[in-house]
């Protein structure tokens, strides 16, 4: 047999054998009392409920996503951390104690006696 | 306001060590004068009160190089003086007393503390010694913690008897001789053209109120060098009346 033959016989084989398939699938539907063009297919209630289910979940991914973007730049738009200032940025400077180094108390006189040299530290 | 300092002690007439130790600092902050002054005694009846006295000394010496500037820049409240003061005394009290545990011996200190500053004074005392103000009349800012002082309050004895007393020197506590110490504070607005005065109990046993301001009146005062002068003079004449004690004095005048 020429193979464009062989090709006609197997389409054909493959149609007549779908045809017996989907008849054989029309028996049983009549026979279950199905309905052919449901069966084994979702319903319209099952179906809406799962299409919101997603709709939900992937809003739920962009707000995510966007929050997450919104933060990159919040950070690139603060100070990158280096040597200088790493650390924490939340302590409080000692105000008095930085404006006491910078304007010390002079000693202009001072007298002292002790006759003991040692003294308990 | 501006200051005047001098101070001046002695091992008197019949003890070979001096217990007493003094310290008096004139300071300058913005521009404003103020001193810092302390007189402990050390106990004469236990040993070793001169190691005492003089980490007292010590002690408020460190708390004025560390402490006071940062006051001074918050500004100096009573409140931070009494807590900062307090705390102070009751670690000395502890490591002296620890001390002598550990050295099987008995030591202790009185101590007056004063600061002046143009609009205020802060005074702290533990024992006996004294602060006075000197200017028209002799004005006694502290209060002695003795057992005759507590009973003269409870009109127990008369002010005259407790001169003679045999108890008056007995203290009602000391720094390293006491479980706990609390000390006296006393606050006031300082006069100008007036003298203040810390001394201990061997400089005012045997000179009455009028003979202190005769010798040290402020326009008597009126260099560092006349009011050394002054003080020495007045030990010398303790020491004439047999005063057995040590001797110590330090002097503030204050001038506008």
């Amino acid at each position: 047999m020429s193979g464009i033959t062989l090709q006609w016989l197997l389409s054909g084989l493959i149609s007549n054998g779908m045809k017996r398939e989907g008849h054989f699938r029309e028996a049983d539907a009549a026979a279950s009392g199905k309905d052919i063009m449901t069966d084994g297919a979702m319903s319209e209630t099952v179906l809406l409920g799962v299409m919101i289910l997603a709709a939900v979940l992937l809003a739920i991914c962009l707000v995510l996503l966007l929050i997450r973007l919104l933060g990159r730049r919040q950070r690139h738009r603060t100070a990158r951390l280096s040597s200088l200032n790493a650390g924490s940025i939340t302590q409080e400077l000692p105000v008095a104690e930085v404006q006491a180094a910078l304007r010390p108390v002079k000693v202009l006189k001072d007298i002292v006696y002790c006759e003991s040299e040692e003294i308990i530290p | 306001m501006r200051f005047m300092v001098s101070a001046s002690t002695d091992a008197g007439n019949v003890k070979t060590a001096n217990q007493d130790s003094v310290s008096v600092q004139l300071l300058e902050h913005d521009g404003r004068q103020l001193v810092f002054a302390i007189l402990c005694d050390g106990m004469g009846g236990l040993q070793k009160g001169e190691l005492a006295s003089a980490s007292v000394i010590h002690a408020f010496r460190g708390w004025c190089s560390q402490r006071l500037t940062v006051l001074l820049q918050k500004g100096l409240q009573d409140g931070d003086i009494r807590r900062e003061w307090t705390q102070v005394i009751t670690e000395r009290n502890e490591k002296i007393k620890a001390y002598g545990r550990e050295n099987g011996v008995r030591l202790g200190t009185t101590a007056t503390v004063l600061l002046l500053t143009e609009g205020r004074y802060y005074v702290a005392n533990v024992g006996d010694s004294r602060a006075y103000e000197l200017q028209m009349q002799v004005t006694q800012i502290t209060r002695d913690q003795t057992v005759v002082a507590r009973e003269i309050e409870m009109g127990l004895l008369a002010p005259e008897q407790a001169e003679t007393d045999p108890r008056r020197s007995v203290l009602l506590q000391c720094i390293g001789a006491s479980e706990a110490v609390y000390p006296d504070f006393f606050f006031g607005t300082p006069l100008g053209n007036a003298v203040y005065l810390l001394c201990s109990d061997g400089f005012r046993h045997k000179i009455t109120p009028a003979e202190l301001l005769a010798y040290l009146e402020p326009y008597r005062m009126n260099s560092p060098e006349n009011m050394r002068q002054n003080e020495q003079a007045l030990i010398r004449m303790v020491k004439e009346r047999n005063e057995r004690d040590n001797i110590t004095v330090a002097t503030i005048r204050t001038y506008k």
